[in-house]
């Protein structure tokens, strides 16, 4: 009889235990920080000094620099062309390699495009940096070949497109395989279907094959946007943001204004401005989904 | 007769675009591992065919001098254990923390439990971009840059995971539970004898994504650690750039070639695991 009280009192606070791991981390790296993100914006404060109260005089700021708005330019360009090139180049991947052909040759090209994806930024931004240096470097001798003057390639011309190619060779593979997912889970009979009724070529692919997967174009687009405008590493480790700031996107701006020139109360402003315009664009997608997405 | 023209012109033509979706994977694929495959030959060529030009692609032989020089001049070792470290601790804590609270959304009673799991995975479009600056005060404040705790500490939590487990969890027939209360078990031993068990491919596949984008995770430990043989894989190999000059690099290149050859090996051997396990979590990393 006392075991089962124990029993049920233990029943009443089960939720409560299991859940009070996740909520105190959800409160300590989550909550928080994000209310402090808020908070630290309204200040100036070096980490050194007293700390002041400014109000909304560092959002003044971000729309009178003229770097930060370089940066938030940047970074859209670079996303752009993230989004784009992924679904793109993914979707034809995903339909080339879609059709019947060997395990063997299908497992290579898993491998292929895959495995960029699983290395670290570090590492691939290192072995493109090495790629490309103009002394040693096999891209730039070709390139040369291709009407590319030594070292153009990270020139403040060539350097955003050159990045842009870097980040489709790494993350390619997630979107190829994620929209080959996509297409493989259409019900068979509604292909066949189609097929019955005289549809082939461009005309299943528009009928059937491109509207069933739009759920993992959509998927793909919504993580290509976010992944891409938090880019940080390739420029960091390759281009430093040059020249002149041609690279520079806006979490590399973050990590120089807080954590380089210590300037907290700005460098939280630019921090809110990421995730407000990650938050926003990424519900505009869900919005626009409807109309392309579906059953969505 | 005419059919019969057609049917062959229809073959005619799926072959050749079959040829066609051939060719454009083959020129693909080839570009694809260029990169990887000149910075693994060039690693271990000699110092002449290195710097050849035009380039050399084949060794004539294998030089892995590189290799062993990096390996005693940079804390590979250091910073290969500082990774497994963390990665494993982040990953481990993100299960069982994640396993809890999906446990609770999925099966048990109680007031405000949309509304909580709603909060909760709004968490989602919180970007470690706008976590940093108070995470970086607030570590600072309790002595704890530098140190490995910051960076497994917020890793542990993940509303994806959450979410995740919480929709494997809800698909395990509930009839299993309901006999197990009847046999007396309680929620605890409901969800370690029941749904753990029950839930091992799900857990593997988010772990596993995890882990990886724990190992590869740049932006973070970036910033919190400073001490070089503090530093994890990615941060630390980063940081060879700017201590080797032009003479060293070929180090580096070995360095980054030590990173890339196990990775390459476990990819060979589990990709369909690891493949899958990204396609059903969808976690870019």
């Amino acid at each position: 009889m006392a075991l089962r009280k124990v029993r049920q009192k233990q029943e009443r606070f089960a939720p409560f235990l299991f859940l009070s791991p996740a909520i105190l981390f959800f409160c300590c790296f989550i909550l928080f920080p994000l209310v402090g993100a808020f908070g630290y914006s309204l200040i100036t404060w070096d980490f050194f000094t007293q700390p002041k109260f400014v109000g909304l005089d560092n959002y003044g700021k971000l729309f009178k620099d003229p770097i930060a708005l370089e940066a938030i330019k940047n970074t859209f360009i670079f996303t752009l062309a993230s989004i784009v090139t992924h679904v793109g180049l993914g979707l034809i991947l995903a339909l080339a390699v879609n059709r019947k052909i060997s395990k063997f040759f299908s497992y290579i090209i898993r491998t292929v495009f895959f495995f960029p994806f699983l290395l670290s930024w570090s590492a691939a931004s290192l072995i493109w940096n090495f790629g490309l240096d103009p002394t040693f470097g096999v891209i730039d001798y070709y390139a040369g070949k291709l009407g590319f003057p030594q070292a153009t390639l990270l020139s403040s011309t060539w350097a955003m497109p050159t990045l842009i190619l870097i980040d489709l060779w790494k993350t390619l593979g997630f979107a190829f395989i994620v929209i080959l997912a996509g297409i493989q889970g259409i019900p068979n009979d509604v292909t066949e279907a189609a097929r019955v009724d005289g549809a082939s070529g461009w005309r299943l692919f528009w009928s059937v094959t491109f509207p069933l997967c739009t759920p993992a174009l959509f998927f793909v687009s919504v993580t290509a946007f976010i992944g891409a405008f938090q880019i940080f590493e390739p420029m960091y480790i390759m281009t430093r943001g040059g020249p002149d700031h041609a690279t520079l996107s806006i979490v590399q701006y973050l990590h120089m204004t807080a954590f380089r020139n210590f300037d907290i109360g700005y460098g939280a402003v630019i921090s809110v401005a990421i995730f407000l315009i990650v938050l926003i664009v990424t519900l505009m997608q869900f919005r626009f989904a409807k109309r392309w997405v579906y059953e969505a | 007769m005419n059919l019969k023209i057609k049917k062959a012109k229809r073959n005619y033509r799926a072959d050749m675009s079959s040829q066609i979706a051939n060719l454009v994977i083959a020129i693909f694929a080839t570009l694809w591992i260029l990169p990887i495959a000149w910075l693994l030959l060039t690693s271990v060529q000699s110092r002449e065919e290195r710097f050849a030009i035009p380039p050399k692609w084949i060794p004539s032989s294998l030089d892995f001098s590189s290799y062993k020089r990096a390996w005693e001049l940079f804390p590979i070792a250091e910073q290969f254990l500082n990774s497994l470290k963390v990665t494993l601790i982040s990953t481990i804590g993100a299960l069982i923390i994640s396993s809890l609270a999906a446990y609770a959304f999925a099966r048990l009673e109680f007031f405000g439990r949309e509304t909580l799991f709603m909060i909760l995975l709004a968490g989602l479009m919180v970007p470690p971009q706008l976590t940093v600056i108070p995470s970086f005060i607030a570590f600072r404040k309790v002595g704890l840059i530098d140190n490995h705790a910051a960076l497994f500490l917020p890793a542990m939590i993940t509303p994806l995971g959450i979410f995740l487990l919480r929709q494997f969890f809800r698909s395990i027939p509930k009839e299993l539970d309901e006999s197990a209360k009847i046999d007396g078990a309680g929620s605890f031993r409901i969800f370690f004898r029941i749904i753990l068990p029950l839930s091992k491919p799900a857990l593997a596949a988010l772990g596993v994504v995890l882990f990886i984008a724990s190992w590869n995770d740049f932006f973070w430990p970036n910033i919190f650690i400073s001490t070089t043989s503090k530093m994890t894989l990615p941060v630390g190999i980063a940081s060879l750039v700017g201590v080797s000059g032009n003479t060293n690099v070929i180090l580096v290149m070995a360095s980054v070639g030590m990173q890339i050859v196990p990775l390459l090996l476990i990819f060979l051997f589990t990709q369909r695991f690891l493949i899958q396990s990204i396609a059903t979590t969808g976690i870019r990393g």
